[in-house]
């Protein structure tokens, strides 16, 4: 998806009218934004069922997911800021959106830390998702912040009520590259999940091994 | 090249050396865990679904040695 995407994106898709070839960091700034938010719904999701059912790999997807979600809001901050260098005459304004996104990636980093700061790994799991699950009041300000306060970021022009305010020749390269990042982003998180839940069966191995050679020893003294 | 241009190089290569760098170290992670795993169930888990993997814990080997 990412091969059709990113050439069509740099190469094949018009510049704007305003913005001239400066567009082309939205192919990759906008999917960054919405993975932000939408990896940080998960999060939220699967710490709420890791509370309520208590299910060990929802524990190991929020562990997992946040330092992707740290990273990927991170790469949409830098990019909104090389595009709103050019575009706005600065790189950083502290708007409505600049900071409520700030603020989504302080949780990220917050729950990637807290999960891996307790010796206890179900300790940590317990108050990641606690953090997790208060964070994600944040969801809706960083959505609606464009729409209640005088921010110098744009207003949605995809994700809105009617119809998207890109042209087509915009906007499907737009969502191929969305879609493209989506599913990377989904793979990478999968296959950090999977190494995990094979990382907890080899520590489980090794105690069993540890116990038995206990237990062979105590029996030879005996 | 336009000064803009040098904005849309910047943000990609960021993109892609951020993506790069975590599949990188996502997939040397996971080849090592495999391995590991691999040399230390002898009874052939590694070839089982790592979703199975949390099934049995501790438990099989401290029962072994009641």
């Amino acid at each position: 998806m990412l091969a059709l995407g990113i050439p069509w994106a740099l190469a094949f898709s018009p510049p704007d009218w305003q913005q001239g070839e400066t567009v082309r960091i939205m192919y990759v700034h906008v999917p960054m934004a919405w993975l932000s938010m939408a990896g940080y719904a998960a999060l939220a999701l699967a710490s709420a069922s890791a509370l309520i059912w208590r299910h060990p790999l929802a524990d190991l997807f929020a562990r997992e997911i946040s330092p992707v979600g740290a990273a990927v809001t991170a790469l949409c901050l830098a990019t909104g800021s090389l595009w709103g260098r050019p575009m706005w005459g600065t790189w950083w304004v502290w708007d409505a959106r600049l900071t409520s996104v700030l603020v989504l990636f302080f949780l990220w980093v917050g729950h990637a830390a807290l999960v891996r700061a307790f010796d206890d790994d179900e300790r940590g799991a317990r108050a990641g998702a606690i953090l997790a699950v208060i964070g994600a009041i944040n969801l809706p300000v960083v959505k609606f912040s464009v729409d209640f306060f005088n921010t110098l970021h744009q207003p949605a022009s995809v994700a809105r009520l009617g119809a998207p305010g890109l042209h087509v020749d915009l906007l499907y390269p737009l969502l191929a590259c969305a879609l493209g990042f989506t599913l990377l982003f989904a793979a990478l998180v999968l296959a950090r999940t999977r190494a995990a839940v094979m990382e907890k069966r080899i520590r489980q191995l090794q105690l069993a091994q540890a116990r038995r050679r206990d237990g062979g020893q105590g029996g030879a003294a005996a | 090249m336009s000064t803009h241009w040098w904005y849309v190089t910047a943000a990609w290569a960021l993109a892609g050396l951020g993506f790069g760098a975590m599949l990188l170290a996502t997939l040397r992670r996971h080849a090592a865990a495999r391995r590991r795993l691999a040399a230390l169930d002898t009874r052939g888990a590694a070839g089982r679904p790592a979703g199975r993997a949390m099934d049995n814990g501790p438990q099989d080997g401290a029962g072994s040695t009641a």
